[in-house]
Order: C-alpha cells, then sequence, then structure tokens
C-alpha cells in the first residue's frame, strides 16, 4: 500500500539554492552537454545479488516518485519540482562493469559520472563495478534533486527501506516562500556588499576554453591511523574541531604551488565552502534536494606561505561570517533569484562574480551515511566523485566515513595536465604522514 | 559568574543549537559526541562573545580547554 505521505504530492517548490543549482545545471550543459552531477562510491566487501538490487531500487523510486521528477513553474511564478505519477515512474537504471585490476575501477566510475542522464526525469544511476579484488558501487545523481551530503542520507534511505523499516520519512513540504521580501532584500543588500568586497581583486583561477573534455578524478583513502593523525594534526594547528579550516589551508597552501608553476596570475584565491545550517533532525528528515549555504573565502595570494597565519585568517573570516549571518544571507537573497529564468539566473550569477566564482571548489562532508552495511554487503570505505563545474573547474573534496577520510581531486583535462594533478593528489597524501 | 551557571547557558545554547532537549546534553560529554561540528562550535562561540563578551576564535581553541561544556565553562569563569 502507498505511503499517504509521499504518494499525494505533486510539487514540492525549491528553494533560492535550488534555483542557483539549476542554473549551475543548465550552465553546464550548455557548456558540456553534461549536467552537474557527481557520484558517491561504496566500496563493499563483496557484491550484492544483482536480481535483489534492481527489484529493490525499482520498489524504491516507485515508493519516491520524486526521485524521477523535474522542474516547472507555477502560477505564482515559483519553481517547484513536479513529482509524476507513481505509474509513470521508470526503474532506475543499474548498470555492471566487470573490469581485470582495481586500478581501472576508478576510470569506470568516472566514465558515468561524465555521462549525460538519458531524459528530462532520470537523476539517480547506480553502477556496480567489479574488479578481481574489489567491489564498487557508484550512485551517480543530479545536483538538482541531492546535494553530497542528501546523496549520503538517501542511500541510508534506501538500506532503511531495505531492511522493511515504516515511517521511512522524506519531507517534500516546503513552503513557496513569497512572503517577507524586505528581510529577502535586505538580505540581498548584505550579501551584494559582502561579494563586492570579495571580488575587489583579481582572482586567481585556470583559464578554460570551451572544449569538452570530460572531468578526472584521483582519490586519496586515507587508513584509519592515518586519519586520526591527520584530525590530530588540525587540532593541535588550527584548535578542536577545526578540521575543515585546517584542510581548507593546506589544500590553499597546495593548489597555490601548483598554480604558481603554471604562472597563474592573480592576487587572491575566492573559495566557496558548501555548509549545512541546518541541525541533525532536521536534515534527517530533509535528504532531497539542496540545503546547504556557503562560506567563502578570500585569501591574499601573498599570505599562503605561513600556516598560522592562514589558520588564523580563515577561523576569522568564519567567525566574522556567522556572527554576521552571512550563509543565512546567501539562502534569503536567493529567493530572489527564482523570478528569473535558468539563463538570466545564471547571467546575474556570472555578472556578480565577475564571471569567476571561485579558484577552486572546496567541500568536508562528515559521516552522512550513518550505516555500516549496504544491503548484505559491508561497507568497508565511502568517497565522492564530483564533477566540478567550470568555471573553476577543480575541486578538492575531503569527506569522512567510519573513522576514515578520503580526499578526493576533480579536475578537466584541459585545465591541469596529469603530472600536475599528480603533483598535487601527492601532496594531499602527504597529510596522512605529517605529524 | 559561577561556573555551574555558565555550564547551565552553555547547554541551552547547544541544545537550542543542535536542536535537541536540554536533558540529552552532558556537560562532561565531548562536543564532538554531542554532534558539534565546526559551523556549531563557530555558532557557539559567537553565542558566548555575546553573552560574556570574550571573544575565544583567537585563543587556540586547545581541546582541553574547549572539549567538554564542563571545560568550557572553566576556561570563561578563568577569563
Amino acid at each position: 500500500m502507498e505511503d499517504p505521505k509521499t504518494s499525494y504530492r505533486t510539487k514540492r517548490y525549491l528553494t533560492g539554492i535550488d534555483w542557483v543549482v539549476n542554473a549551475v545545471d543548465y550552465a553546464s550543459k550548455a557548456q558540456s552537454g553534461i549536467g552537474n552531477h557527481s557520484e558517491i562510491v561504496l566500496e563493499l566487501e563483496n557484491p550484492p545479488q544483482l536480481r535483489t538490487l534492481q527489484e529493490a531500487l525499482n520498489r524504491f523510486i516507485r515508493k519516491f516518485p520524486v526521485l524521477a521528477g523535474y522542474p516547472s513553474r507555477a502560477l505564482n511564478l515559483c519553481p517547484y519540482w513536479k513529482i509524476p505519477p507513481v505509474e509513470q515512474t521508470p526503474g532506475l537504471r543499474l548498470q555492471i562493469e566487470q573490469v581485470d585490476d582495481d586500478s581501472q575501477c576508478l576510470s569506470s566510475l568516472a566514465n558515468q559520472v561524465n555521462a549525460a542522464f538519458r531524459n528530462r526525469g532520470e537523476h539517480l544511476v547506480f553502477i556496480l563495478v567489479h574488479s578481481g579484488g574489489k567491489s564498487f558501487l557508484g550512485m551517480v545523481f543530479d545536483h538538482r534533486l541531492l546535494d553530497a551530503k542528501g546523496a549520503e542520507a538517501l542511500l541510508h534511505l534506501f538500506q532503511q527501506f531495505y531492511r522493511g523499516e515504516d515511517h521511512l520519512q522524506v519531507s517534500l513540504t516546503h513552503p513557496a516562500h513569497l512572503n517577507q521580501w524586505i528581510e529577502k532584500f535586505r538580505a540581498g543588500r548584505q550579501l551584494n556588499r559582502f561579494l563586492l568586497k570579495l571580488t575587489k581583486e583579481p582572482l586567481r583561477v585556470l583559464p578554460f576554453d570551451g572544449r569538452k573534455e570530460p572531468c578526472k578524478f584521483k582519490v586519496v583513502s586515507f587508513n584509519p591511523d592515518q586519519s586520526a593523525r591527520l584530525t590530530a594534526a588540525a587540532y593541535a594547528s588550527a584548535g578542536y574541531l577545526m578540521f575543515l579550516p585546517y584542510a581548507l589551508a593546506k589544500s590553499i597552501q597546495i593548489i597555490h604551488r601548483s598554480f604558481e608553476k603554471k604562472g597563474i596570475p592573480g592576487a587572491t584565491y575566492l573559495i566557496p565552502v558548501p555548509m549545512d545550517t541546518r541541525s541533525k533532525e532536521e536534515a534527517r528528515k530533509e535528504s532531497l534536494f539542496n540545503h546547504f549555504s556557503f562560506f567563502v573565502f578570500k585569501i591574499d595570494s601573498s599570505k599562503t606561505g605561513d600556516l598560522n597565519a592562514l589558520l588564523a585568517e580563515i577561523k576569522k573570516q568564519m567567525y566574522e561570517q556567522v556572527k554576521n549571518k552571512i550563509p543565512e544571507a546567501i539562502i534569503n537573497a536567493s529567493c530572489l533569484m527564482r523570478i528569473a529564468s535558468l539563463p538570466v539566473t545564471n547571467f546575474f550569477l556570472k555578472l556578480m562574480s565577475k564571471k569567476h566564482f571561485a579558484s577552486f571548489s572546496f567541500s568536508y562532508l562528515n559521516n552522512a551515511y550513518q550505516e555500516n552495511r549496504f544491503m548484505q554487503a559491508k561497507v568497508l570505505n565511502i568517497f565522492h566523485l564530483p564533477r566540478t563545474p567550470k568555471p573553476p573547474g577543480i575541486g578538492i573534496f575531503f569527506n569522512q566515513f567510519d573513522n576514515k577520510l578520503n580526499v578526493t581531486l576533480s579536475y578537466f583535462e584541459d585545465l591541469l595536465s596529469e603530472e600536475e594533478a599528480e603533483q598535487i593528489i601527492k601532496s594531499l597524501e602527504a597529510l596522512g604522514n605529517e605529524e | 559568574m559561577d561556573p555551574s551557571q555558565i555550564e547551565a547557558k552553555l547547554t541551552r545554547q547547544i541544545a537550542s543549537i543542535l536542536s535537541v532537549e536540554v536533558k540529552d546534553i552532558k556537560p562532561e560529554a565531548p562536543l564532538h559526541t554531542l554532534g558539534v561540528d565546526s559551523l556549531s562550535f563557530v555558532e557557539l562561540l559567537v553565542f558566548i562573545e555575546k553573552e560574556f563578551q570574550i571573544n575565544l576564535m583567537e585563543s587556540g581553541l586547545r581541546a582541553e580547554d574547549f572539549k567538554t561544556i564542563r571545560s568550557l565553562s572553566g576556561r570563561i569563569s578563568r577569563q
């Protein structure tokens, strides 16, 4: 029997952040033919039974047809996500690949995130990659439907569904937010002033052309000892619970060395860092769509050499932005964007940031998948392969699962050579051995 | 201010930041085990500045002073 909580709704209003993500997706499709995708990868002790997995996935999407929806616009001009009837919901696509050795697993997983979805209602594709010794399950997802934390939470929901748990919570109730306009315009003014200060000096960004190269990935998985050492080093240098500022500071230093070698001009680095302002309980109820805001860090490139000074600057900016409620202002102000069509929203986004959004992308995601199994299989590790949109076309993404840290370098082939990418990933790998 | 009064205020604020009941917050538990992360920790530091007029962000944030509500209350009362 269908759950009345999820079956009767036909629309879910999009937030301002959702609309910005839709604009980025539009720009990415216009540039490369491929939307703003990412992939979450579970390393499994042994592969799940294919038939059982496919059947469970098909039952899952029929339970939650919102996963096959698409954006539309209501008569009140507010954009929304149209939820199709259950009977019009197709099954979820699952692909299987057998590769010869472990080293080919990553490229198979990467190929999938570089492929376009087949139709407007497809937002999730699963891929199971086996080699002789390893099994990986990848879920490619459309960022219009899920953010990275939501992707981990959705797999957690799937696991609860697979176990037959009742009362699965997926909140699809979101108001249109067509009120409190003065507050939104004030937030817009505050954000505009904040962005003007950030973009005064020329940014350091990798130059890119219109080539449609695939996005490439390099991943380092730290073992539990290395992860503990890295966390201890972060707490010792940056302070208790300050892993994010430490990982960002180290990433800035590594990127700076690479940009210096490439002779990239500019005076400052601009790094937006997504963060979820909600409580754990709120996040558990609302896994679908986008619920993040941003910190935006501006770092003078001449100040990247001294780690302690760099950490102090990042922590100062983080503190000031929390104190001045900048992440909340971003959420409120982005609601104003929804009136514009996607091309116009994209135009304004570029204009606001003087054509450049960031020097590189960065994020840190901490244990959002709170299971140690996927179906019957033990989960050994989880990492992400986000296709970083251009600009900046390069990103460093940390995540943690079960006391293990991972870091992914995501970049486009026309921005970094294999050798340059290898140098960056080796520097990131070395973080696990620092005392 | 008495450390126990500070402890009560911090407990209420952390419960509010994490959207949990006050009774679920143990003053002797490490903050990370309560679900406090970088962002919620900075939110707590902003609250401390507003409530006690102390900016602790630039203090080094040593784990022995900041790991639990109890140790943090002691740190604030000594300021």
